[in-house]
């Protein structure tokens, strides 16, 4: 039964992928694939703003977070899109002067410290790189011991293609500032190889191709919750860790601006949120009730962070640097 | 001839708008120099093993052609050719990656799959099966009194391959190594999922990671120049030697007099490693495929049908669309050959096989800027993808089908005139019944290679619009290993009874004019 109503879905939504035939209104949201995805937080999400609005919501999916800004600046103002969910507080600059967002006009309430006009945050995390405690008995404690050691195998994203492998690189700036270089070539020889996403990364690892894999502090709350283990720990660094912050923004050229703004406004809700923890993995951007599992991970008190306009400014550049020291 | 113009012209000039011309100098980086010779280095590898392993498999299976089946299994190395590529580089990770069945011969040198290495058994995997059907070909095409006379002089082993067989593959070899080459060196499929770090990637990578992640045009401009100058340099001793001719059959053939022998015990065992190197990433996607405790639950879930869906009407469109400008373009030859030299003509089939060196990445981010406006409504991505994988084989259909095309008019012309057909209906009468086979194989050709296409569909793709090649792409990247081998299996059954379906209603297709 479930297979034919596949079939039928499927040509439903070829008949209907213009969305003519719509009676109510749609809400288009342009958001990375985990997020859209089946056990990504999208499907409830979607149904709990949908129970309070005479409205349909579509994930658009592209596979990366990373090119989600591209995509947007592809279609400019013909886009179908209301909303782009997604990318990272490293976009940010970029994002507005490609002048194709609207100011959306809300003031949530957040336990993080933020102002924008054309953005606003719906979860936040801290890059760690992840160990499993029964094979990797005594993880490095800084950044610079990660980088001294020569017994420790990693794999890392490339931050090209991938917002934690730009994560990675700011974080390695915000410690080493001019010195970065030296410091890449020596975490070359421990990088076992640069995918050109999180999963592909996270897959490798957890199939012990390497000792550690960069991701965030949170993750060991996933294999806690869905896989009752406890032996994968994120290594805590004195440096501090990078912060990752992911934002939502509404598009110039939406012509649903009163729907798309209560969408925005939802974000902040309790219902958005709680969904955060459990289901992408990273922190709330309010103060709701975390999971269990979630009570025995550590954050780091020393956020880092490199402040946007420099990251707009220079981000080329370092890229370039990185690249060089290859 | 006024469609390829525009279809590459168009994109191209789109795109120089966008150029920067301030910072030509900020995107030049020690790094890229690197990346050129990565994409050099390891295209000259690929094609020269490519080509090695090709003589060596073709001088065995010809010298052993009396073996039953022979022809057939050489039939058949030119599918390997044209299926997705990403189903063979599926079949290479199950079979060398960190848990594949063979992986214990490359940790027991101490090598990783991920890397250069991968990178060159992919491309000598999807090359080498092509060059040894051109060259076995070009064996058969070796006359029959050749051979006698050079048994007669009692020529043997190594001194018969070189005075006879040499001669005949070396006429072939530097076209050969020329499109290898530049397959290689555009590769993109096999340099993303086994390299595409910053140590293992190529020019073409580097585009479109410059358009797709950066949006930097100038960047992307900037290399994809580079990449041209280089393939155009390749493609010109290819052009120097201009004697491709795919798939022709030679009515002279030469039959071997030789026989089953124990003393070519040798041989047989070498074959028999060939064929299992050449055939072990589609049994092993078969195998793989069949085990898979996932495959009903994928056949059946929304997106691997709307996966399959859009694969088909891409198939479908993409072939057709190439074959109707090949038609065009075959044409506009014969015109030019009427009027003006046989030098304009040559001139002609340069600037279509020029076509092989444009990067597609460019090219269909130069389409959807221009035309976003206008297609805004319905799914641009999809005609987009449509027209690029039409443009971009219509140099191969066009060798499929120039030399019967060709032929057929030089040698029905006087004919026709005398007769005063014109127009479609000399088409239909004398030039359809003769060049219907080389159409149709060209035909199933392109549909099938378009469905390979991972380039375009990347730039497009989302959850709603995806083919059979992005959706196993998506899958391996977020480890659904076992996933991607149920949709490995599904797509090459699907390559399968498309090729076979549409061979055979098109074969039984008649014209009539009434």
């Amino acid at each position: 039964m479930k297979n034919l109503s596949n079939i039928i879905a499927v040509i439903l939504l070829l008949l209907t992928s213009s969305n003519i035939f719509a009676e109510n209104k749609t809400l288009i949201i342009y958001t990375y694939d985990s997020f859209a995805a089946e056990w990504g937080p999208g499907p409830s999400i979607k149904s709990a703003f949908e129970k309070n609005c005479d409205c349909t919501i579509e994930f658009i999916a592209t596979s990366n977070a990373a090119t989600l800004l591209t995509k947007i600046q592809l279609e400019g103002t013909q886009s179908n899109a209301d909303i782009v969910l997604g990318f990272d507080q490293n976009f940010l600059i970029d994002a507005e002067k490609t002048n194709l967002f609207i100011k959306h006009a809300i003031d949530p309430e957040l336990n993080i410290d933020w102002k924008n006009d054309y953005f606003t945050p719906y979860d936040y995390g801290q890059f760690a790189f992840i160990y499993d405690d029964t094979k990797l008995l005594n993880p490095p404690k800084s950044m610079a011991e990660l980088i001294d050691r020569d017994d420790i195998k990693i794999i890392v994203q490339d931050p090209r293609t991938s917002t934690p492998g730009l994560g990675l690189l700011l974080w390695v700036k915000s410690i080493y500032g001019k010195d970065s270089p030296n410091a890449w070539q020596s975490l070359n020889d421990k990088i076992i190889t640069y995918t050109p996403g999180w999963s592909e990364a996270y897959g490798m690892f957890l199939e012990n191709e390497a000792d550690m894999v960069l991701s965030y502090t949170t993750s060991p709350a996933y294999h806690l919750m869905y896989e009752e283990t406890n032996k994968y720990k994120a290594a805590s660094f004195a440096e501090g860790h990078y912060m990752q912050i992911e934002v939502a923004g509404i598009l110039k050229s939406s012509q649903n601006f009163k729907l798309a703004q209560k969408f925005m406004n939802f974000i902040s809700s309790n219902e958005f949120q709680s969904e955060i923890p459990t289901k992408n993995i990273m922190y709330p951007v309010t103060n709701i009730e975390l999971p269990e599992a979630y009570k025995q991970l550590t954050q780091s008190n020393n956020k880092l962070l490199i402040r946007p306009e420099l990251v707009h400014a220079s981000k080329k550049n370092w890229i370039n640097e990185w690249l060089n020291s290859q | 001839m006024v469609i390829i113009i525009i279809t590459l012209i168009a994109p191209l000039l789109t795109i120089l708008l966008y150029y920067d011309f301030n910072s030509i100098l900020s995107s030049y980086q020690p790094y890229y120099l690197n990346v050129i010779k990565f994409s050099i280095f390891q295209a000259i590898i690929s094609s020269i093993i490519s080509v090695c392993m090709g003589i060596l498999f073709a001088h065995l299976l010809f010298k052993h052609s009396y073996i039953h089946g022979i022809n057939s299994l050489v039939n058949f190395l030119s599918f390997t050719f044209i299926l997705p590529t990403i189903i063979i580089v599926l079949g290479i990770i199950s079979i060398y990656g960190n848990s594949g069945y063979l992986n214990y011969i490359l940790e027991f040198f101490d090598l990783n799959i991920y890397g250069i290495l991968g990178i060159i058994i992919a491309h000598v995997l999807l090359n080498f099966p092509f060059v040894t059907r051109i060259i076995f070909q070009s064996l058969q095409d070796i006359s029959h009194d050749e051979w006698s006379l050079a048994k007669h002089n009692g020529l043997e082993g190594f001194a018969l391959f070189k005075t006879i067989e040499w001669p005949a593959i070396k006429k072939t070899l530097p076209t050969i190594l020329t499109m290898v080459f530049i397959l290689c060196f555009m590769s993109f499929a096999p340099v993303i999922i086994f390299g595409g770090g910053p140590n293992f990637s190529t020019l073409e990578i580097s585009i479109y990671h410059a358009l797709l992640f950066e949006y930097d045009f100038t960047k992307a401009i900037n290399l994809a120049f580079i990449q041209i100058i280089i393939c155009l340099v390749f493609l010109l001793i290819f052009l120097f030697q201009n004697r491709i001719s795919f798939f022709t059959l030679s009515e002279n053939r030469a039959s071997v007099t030789n026989t089953y022998s124990i003393r070519y015990l040798p041989d047989y065992l070498l074959l028999l490693l060939f064929i299992m190197f050449a055939f072990s990433p589609l049994v092993t996607i078969i195998l793989d495929g069949i085990q898979s405790p996932k495959l009903l639950k994928i056949a059946f879930s929304k997106s691997f049908l709307i996966a399959l869906t859009y694969t088909f009407i891409i198939s479908v469109a993409s072939g057709l669309l190439s074959i109707i400008l090949t038609l065009g373009l075959l044409s506009f030859g014969k015109n030019i050959f009427i009027k003006n030299s046989l030098k304009r003509f040559v001139v002609f089939e340069t600037y279509i096989y020029l076509l092989l060196v444009f990067s597609p990445v460019l090219i269909s981010s130069g389409f959807f800027i221009l035309f976003r406006q206008y297609l805004g409504i319905l799914n641009p991505g999809l005609w987009i993808v449509i027209l690029i994988n039409a443009v971009f084989t219509i140099p191969l259909s066009y060798s499929l089908i120039k030399s019967s095309f060709y032929k057929i008019f030089f040698e029905q012309d006087f004919l026709s005139q005398s007769l005063g057909l014109k127009g479609l209906t000399r088409f239909i009468l004398i030039e359809w019944p003769v060049i219907k086979i080389p159409v149709i194989t060209a035909f199933v050709v392109t549909s099938i290679i378009s469905t390979s296409d991972l380039v375009i569909i990347s730039f497009f793709g989302t959850n709603n619009f995806s083919t059979l090649s992005l959706l196993m792409f998506r899958l391996m990247g977020s480890y659904q290993i076992q996933e991607s081998q149920a949709v490995a299996l599904l797509f090459l059954i699907y390559c399968f009874i498309y090729f076979v379906i549409s061979y055979k209603l098109l074969t039984k297709l008649k014209m009539r004019i009434n």
